[in-house]
């Protein structure tokens, strides 16, 4: 046995991961700014005994001022002086000041009068007459305060100290903190919703079919868990379902035999009206047991899908109901090829024109197509369905308060197994009440060629 | 006189059936299962098998091929499983034709007549082995088992009932002239509905889905004097 040093893969585990990197990264983020910006309290500082510097050479005598600037030595800066009328002292006296904003108003200050001061780095032409060892810092800061008598003190600064001002390195503190946070969150929520979008995916794809596969358990091991879970529910709904068909199949098998019996016995009455309708009520209650058997069994996914001709189908259709008086009329394409399950289309095409008959009183089949869909219209004169039926209509079982009375009322699993067929081929099916009265079911289903 | 032989393993339908095709001038056998089925084969001949699918013991299926292993008496199958699969399965089996309980005793009849008519009209040809009955004509196949019309790009071509009897009537008379008379004759009883229907309508309906385009002449074509051709070559297979 192998001992797993690898640790659980689970919500938690992920979510700990996650900070503890957020929390790295905020880390090294502010270590590598403080790195740039410099601390704002070692400036301070720094410029404190650079004001400090300044006033000292200030008041000493000319002879002591190299002497004394010389001495000074604050941390890697150092100091220089110039006089007056040094070249070095003269071109600082005409350079340019330093930018308005930056704010060293507190310091140089000498009787209650700034003193002009000058910024530069070693890339400025003014850095050339300083004395600094430019083999070994290829780039310094310079920064020059002239005295009263017009010569100048020069700090050199081997390394930047100073940066940018404490608001704005706050703002830039917090700007990247906070952009730092914004990344690992946005990262840690995507890599740890994205097994549970898949998740959700997945029940999308498998829908409502109790007969779909099961999921494949991938993710933390919390989803891991709740996907088992489904999938053992998923079976149990599968099992209940099977067990419901089966006893259907066997119910609605069981009733055939005497159903035969009852057609066989129908040709020796006399009367031919009575057979008739002796015939009439055994195909009735054949078809409820049919509809509902194939309801519950979804014999549309029994048959094999092949290309047929589905103006043909709709004239077929339009054609038979006329034969027995029906008021059914077909328009559009004389041939239109279409890949689907002819047998199940055809059987939802009459669930659509039996309820146009029954509660519209005609069917008007119309054909469309574009490259990508077919569409067929099936429009009555009847009353149509109230606006909050719409939906509900498709349930299994339901029926309007209308047809209650009616004897020929159904099951009212029209139209729920004609959506389940237009569905399985991709389509949908709609229902709207038309503006000259009566409904108008549109069926769309999608050309694949 | 055509013998029919009843194998069922329900008494009432069995007597049922019997006293139906007595009435209509068969003579009936009857069989509860495998056994007795082969028993009535070998001791009398019969024109035509009625063959339940749910049989005690061995099931239909099996029968239906072991009966078409030694010999061509045509079977039609009965079942009680409205079933794509199973009505194809029992075509593969070798059946003529398949009903699906409870059907119409008049439409059995039609189809035993139907049956009867095709295999004593191709019975010579079709010795030893089975093969599923197709006629072919101008890239279009009509599967007699099957009751299907496909084109010649194999699309499935949907034909009701009497659309599917008449055309079989002309492509097994082709290129002869029949008149209305001789056409309702031999689709009468195939289906019990043309009764009702002019032969005209039928004939219209039935151009209208094989007559794609109109550039080519008709596949039936109106003879004067009151009559139609169907004028392509039948080949079968």
């Amino acid at each position: 046995m192998s001992i797993r040093l690898r640790p659980p893969d689970t919500i938690a585990w992920r979510i700990a991961l996650t900070v503890g990197a957020a929390i790295i990264g905020v880390l090294g983020l502010t270590v590598l700014f403080n790195q740039l910006a410099g601390p704002t309290a070692r400036e301070t500082a720094l410029l404190d005994r650079a004001d400090d510097t300044v006033r000292m050479i200030d008041a000493a005598s000319a002879i002591d001022r190299p002497r004394l600037a010389r001495a000074v030595q604050i941390e890697s800066n150092r100091a220089e002086w110039y006089a007056a009328n040094s070249t070095v002292a003269r071109r600082l006296a005409v350079a340019q000041p330093p930018d308005a904003d930056s704010d060293l108003s507190r310091w140089f200050l000498i009787e209650g009068r700034q003193r002009p001061r000058v910024f530069f780095s070693s890339d400025d032409p003014l850095s050339a007459g300083i004395r600094f060892d430019r083999g070994q810092h290829s780039r310094a800061y310079f920064l020059a305060v002239e005295l009263r008598d017009e010569s100048w003190v020069v700090f050199i600064a081997t390394q930047r100290d100073w940066g940018l001002l404490q608001p704005r390195q706050i703002a830039v503190a917090l700007g990247c903190v906070g952009l730092s946070i914004l990344a690992a969150s946005v990262l840690a929520t995507y890599f740890l919703s994205k097994p549970i979008r898949r998740f959700a995916d997945e029940l999308r794809r498998i829908g409502g079919d109790p007969r779909a596969g099961p999921v494949r358990e991938t993710g933390p091991g919390e989803l891991r868990a709740a996907i088992a879970a489904f999938n053992a529910l998923q079976a149990q709904v599968r099992k209940f379902v099977e067990d419901r068909t089966v006893m259907l199949a066997a119910m609605s098998h069981d009733l055939r035999t005497p159903l035969t019996k009852i057609r066989l016995r129908g040709e020796f009455i006399e009367d031919d009206e009575q057979r008739a309708r002796l015939f009439r009520d055994v195909d009735d209650l054949q078809a409820m047991a049919d509809s509902a058997l194939s309801f519950f069994r979804d014999d549309y996914k029994d048959e094999e899908t092949t290309v047929f001709d589905f103006a043909g189908l709709l004239r077929t259709i339009t054609d038979d109901y006329g034969d027995q008086g029906q008021p059914v009329s077909y328009a559009g394409p004389d041939r239109l090829a279409f890949n689907g399950r002819p047998f199940s289309l055809r059987r939802a095409c009459m669930n659509l024109v039996d309820n146009a008959l029954k509660y519209g009183n005609r069917a008007e089949l119309q054909l469309n197509h574009s490259a990508t869909e077919i569409v067929v219209e099936i429009s009555d004169r009847g009353a149509g369905i109230p606006p909050h039926a719409l939906e509900q209509v498709f349930a299994p079982f339901f029926r309007l308060e209308q047809s209650r009375n009616r004897s020929t009322g159904g099951m009212g699993l029209g139209l729920t197994s004609a959506r389940a067929v237009i569905r399985a081929h991709g389509g949908d099916i709609a229902l709207r009440n038309r503006e000259c009265g009566g409904l108008q079911v549109s069926v769309t289903l999608p050309l694949i060629s | 006189m055509p013998h029919v032989l009843v194998v069922d393993d329900e008494e009432d339908i069995r007597s049922l059936l019997t006293g139906f095709f007595r009435k209509h001038g068969h003579e009936v056998s009857i069989a509860t299962d495998g056994h007795s089925l082969f028993a009535a084969l070998d001791v009398q001949h019969v024109d035509i098998v009625i063959l339940d699918v749910m049989l005690p013991g061995e099931d239909g299926f099996s029968l239906c091929r072991r009966i078409r292993a030694t010999s061509k008496v045509p079977v039609i199958m009965l079942t009680a499983v409205a079933d794509h699969v199973d009505r194809v399965v029992g075509l593969e089996m070798g059946a003529d034709d398949y009903l699906v309980k409870p059907f119409d005793a008049r439409e059995l009849l039609a189809r035993v007549k139907a049956v009867l008519r095709r295999t004593t009209q191709t019975g010579a040809a079709v010795v030893g082995t089975h093969t599923r009955p197709v006629l072919s004509f101008g890239g279009w196949r009509l599967d007699i088992a099957r009751r299907e019309l496909r084109s010649a790009d194999n699309t499935l071509i949907i034909l009701s009932s009497s659309e599917f009897d008449l055309l079989l009537v002309f492509a097994e008379h082709a290129q002869r002239v029949l008149t209305r008379d001789q056409l309702l004759d031999l689709t009468r009883g195939s289906s019990h509905e043309v009764y009702d229907r002019s032969i005209d309508v039928q004939v219209g309906r039935l151009r209208r889905k094989l007559d794609a385009d109109a550039e080519t002449p008709s596949v039936i074509r109106t003879v004067r004097g009151g009559g139609y051709m169907f004028t392509p070559a039948v080949r079968r297979g």
